[in-house]
């Protein structure tokens, strides 16, 4: 009895694998949505592959987002978007399920939940140690602000490890107290906390919630530093490292 | 002498294989305008409206585009991923911008100026070799644009 059940299963097995033998399934989702919206996953129909497009991704965040969400384990980046374009998705998340080369199924997928409406409370400044922080008085505070990323490395900040790196050897020698205030775009302040672990500084960080510094100070690139006079006057602004003796 | 020779060679040689070369961009734009970079200095700008850098440069953009004098011409390509033609409209709608702006609804603009992230800006000489590029719109950008705002 027992071995002709053995033998309908593997039946089975095999009639699936032959079902499967020229299908695949291709999920693509967008991790920075995921965080967000995170999507509804349906029953596979074919063995499936997990894609991510290849736009304002790199394996560091990819790495970070399946910590975060272990069942996407096998989340793969579309290099170059090639299957992206093969299979003309343009719209995430999605699926498509491809036979013998040819696509007999394409559909978008839903997500869990919809963006939230609360309105944002406005979150005061201070350094990442509670201490007070005033863009009204920061000339009195601080000297030299460095301005960065905590999504640092990634793409869009050229060579900020080295930057960061020089920064907090500026910190180190520096007359005058240095700041380094963080982006607050696609992250929350745990980020700035991890930039502050990851690239062990120790001086003053802030996570500037409302974009508020950033724009007070025109600040358009990334890593960048600012240096004021004593009357809050700016004396420097640029990408390499002010020479502040 | 010799080393001199070879390493001005291999400095020169380094300079020119670095510039990029891209082939001519025509395409009509969402006011159905047809635009090329073929012999024109172009500034294109790569974006996307859920891109929250992109959004934020863009009246750097408009300025740009208004204070060309005629020295270069921009050119917005929106990607098209997860973008629709009429919320891309829109959005321009709200903010009164001018530049033209190419919807990129197959992807393959921003593929032939191999961008893989957004903002991406790209400045290409009259004969596509490209003078400048960027994910964020630097200093060094800004003196590009002055410097051929004024150019005679």
């Amino acid at each position: 009895m027992s071995s002709i059940k053995a033998l309908l299963m593997f039946a089975a097995v095999c009639l699936s694998l032959f079902v499967h033998a020229n299908t695949q399934e291709y999920v693509f989702i967008n991790i920075w949505d995921e965080y967000v919206q995170p999507t509804t996953l349906p029953t596979p129909l074919a063995p499936r592959r997990l894609l991510q497009p290849d736009i304002n991704i790199d394996e560091a965040s990819l790495a970070q987002f399946k910590q975060a969400y272990p069942s996407y384990a096998e989340l793969a980046i579309d290099k170059q978007n090639q299957l992206m374009q093969r299979f003309a998705i343009r719209q995430t998340p999605a699926r498509v399920v491809v036979k013998d080369d040819k696509v007999i199924k394409r559909e978008l997928l839903t997500t869990n939940s919809a963006p939230s409406t609360e309105k944002e409370t406005q979150i005061p400044l201070q350094t990442l140690t509670g201490a007070s922080f005033s863009i009204a008085t920061i000339n009195s505070q601080y000297r030299v602000l460095f301005f960065s990323d905590s999504l640092c490395p990634f793409q869009h900040i050229p060579a900020c490890e080295m930057r960061i790196k020089q920064n907090n050897q500026l910190a180190d020698s520096s007359p005058y107290p240095v700041v380094t205030v963080i982006k607050p775009f696609y992250v929350e302040e745990q980020s700035a906390r991890d930039y502050q672990q990851r690239f062990e500084v120790k001086h003053d960080i802030v996570f500037d919630h409302h974009n508020e510094v950033f724009s007070q100070f025109e600040i358009r690139e990334l890593p960048y530093w600012v240096v004021q006079d004593k009357h809050g006057e700016v004396v420097y602004r640029g990408n390499q490292p002010p020479n502040i003796d | 002498m010799k080393k001199i020779i070879f390493y001005s060679l291999f400095m020169l040689l380094s300079t020119m294989s670095a510039a990029k070369d891209y082939p001519v961009l025509t395409a009509n734009t969402l006011a159905n305008n047809t635009v090329t970079s073929q012999g024109k200095v172009t500034y294109l700008k790569f974006w996307a409206t859920w891109c929250s850098y992109c959004v934020e440069e863009m009246p750097l953009l408009e300025q740009s585009f208004q204070q060309a004098n005629n020295h270069y011409q921009v050119i917005a390509v929106n990607i098209g991923f997860n973008q629709s033609k009429k919320g891309v409209q829109a959005y321009l709608d709200k903010h009164d911008y001018q530049f033209p702006t190419v919807f990129d609804s197959s992807g393959k603009i921003t593929q032939q100026f191999q961008v893989l992230g957004t903002p991406q800006h790209i400045l290409i000489d009259e004969n596509g070799k490209e003078i400048y590029r960027s994910a964020l719109f630097t200093d060094e950008l800004q003196q590009h644009l002055i410097t051929l705002q004024g150019a005679n």
